[in-house]
């Protein structure tokens, strides 16, 4: 793509919306599709006005995961919900996953016992591999650069073959 | 002027405003529902309802001196989550999320610099009172009370320079994609 590209995708966009706007100006069905979709999607969305001091609509939905142990972690994630809306109003609904967070945690474990031996391979005097962790909205968990600033997790693992695996969780929310 | 002539003109600038609006917010909303993982044709959907939206609701004071485009991601995120909620569950597309954010963001980030940029080109272009109405406004997302106090302007100020800036950016990106058309 090059900049030019772009502006046509601009212009495209921009005289679909125009067209669109004509259309609800001209058309008194779509002007009711448009009242129907204030009415449906707009209810809550005055409240943002009303609290304009509350969070930003950006603010990535609330997600829990139940935990072996017991009771439940709650966290942020950006990406599409996957699991079931279980209360509240459809923009501050609490998503809870089925599975926990033991089991969602257990592909990045096998990921990095799977990069740890195959690095042990080349008999290296310590090994130390560093990641991040996100929790995602379907309730699983993946593997992000050690920077990321998606990460929920930041883990640091190290191992020294003499003293057999010794492992430094480091995490931290 | 007739108050049918008054209406009309009234309508024909709420029309502008709200255009230009879209020129300024609508690519960042569409690369937003896409790293949410609403598919891109959804996301144009989604995007034009929405300022369809914002132009109905543009009569409303609190709306347009408020934060508009509050109101809109608001609007969005409910109509993304309505996209959601009328799939089949089970839809491989929509499921398949464990690696979609990272192929999604490196697409749409790109896409995004592309689009700030020729938004921060016709931005720059404006003169320096409108450009900061515009972008307290409408970037920075500040109610017109607030603009004035921050650009310590009267309230009467911050409206004219913020419509003035609208109008002017309007044509300086109707002329990007003008030359973008005849480079094609």
């Amino acid at each position: 793509m090059n900049a030019p590209d772009e502006i046509t995708s601009r212009a495209r966009h921009v005289a679909g919306f125009e067209a669109a706007l004509q259309r609800m100006h001209d058309d008194p069905a779509e002007a009711e599709r448009i009242d129907a979709l204030i009415a449906h999607a707009g209810e809550d969305a005055e409240d943002a006005e009303e609290a304009a001091d509350g969070p930003l609509p950006l603010e990535p939905p609330l997600h829990s995961m139940p935990l072996e142990g017991g009771g439940t972690l709650s966290y942020k994630a950006a990406d599409p919900p996957g699991g079931p809306v279980t209360s509240g109003r459809v923009a501050t609904a609490v998503r809870a996953r089925p599975g926990t967070l033991e089991s969602a945690l257990a592909p990045v474990r096998a990921a990095v016992q799977t990069a740890r031996d195959q690095f042990q391979a080349a008999q290296p005097l310590e090994i130390e591999i560093e990641f991040g962790v996100e929790l995602t909205g379907a309730g699983t968990a993946v593997l992000v650069s050690q920077g990321a600033t998606t990460a929920h997790l930041k883990v640091r693992l190290s191992w020294k073959p003499a003293d057999g695996p010794t492992d430094d969780p480091g995490a931290a929310p | 002027m007739s108050g049918h002539q008054a209406q009309d003109e009234e309508s024909h600038r709420h029309d502008e405003e709200v255009v230009a609006l879209y020129q300024l917010r609508s690519g960042a909303m569409r690369q937003w529902l896409v790293r949410r993982g609403v598919p891109l044709e959804a996301a144009e959907e989604i995007v034009n309802d929405v300022f369809l939206v914002l132009r109905r609701k543009w009569t409303e004071p609190r709306i347009r001196e408020g934060k508009p485009m509050a109101y809109a991601y608001r609007v969005a995120d409910n109509l993304r989550i309505a996209h959601w909620k009328g799939r089949s569950v089970g839809h491989d597309r929509f499921h398949a999320v464990d690696d979609l954010p990272a192929v999604a963001s490196d697409r749409d980030d790109y896409g995004a610099v592309l689009d700030r940029l020729v938004v921060k080109e016709a931005m720059d272009r404006l003169p320096e009172g409108q450009r900061q109405a515009v972008e307290l406004r409408y970037l920075r997302e500040l109610s017109t009370a607030e603009a004035a106090a921050e650009m310590g302007v009267s309230v009467g100020t911050v409206r004219s320079q913020t419509f003035d800036g609208l109008r002017a950016l309007r044509r300086l990106l109707d002329d990007a994609r003008t030359l973008g058309e005849e480079e094609q």
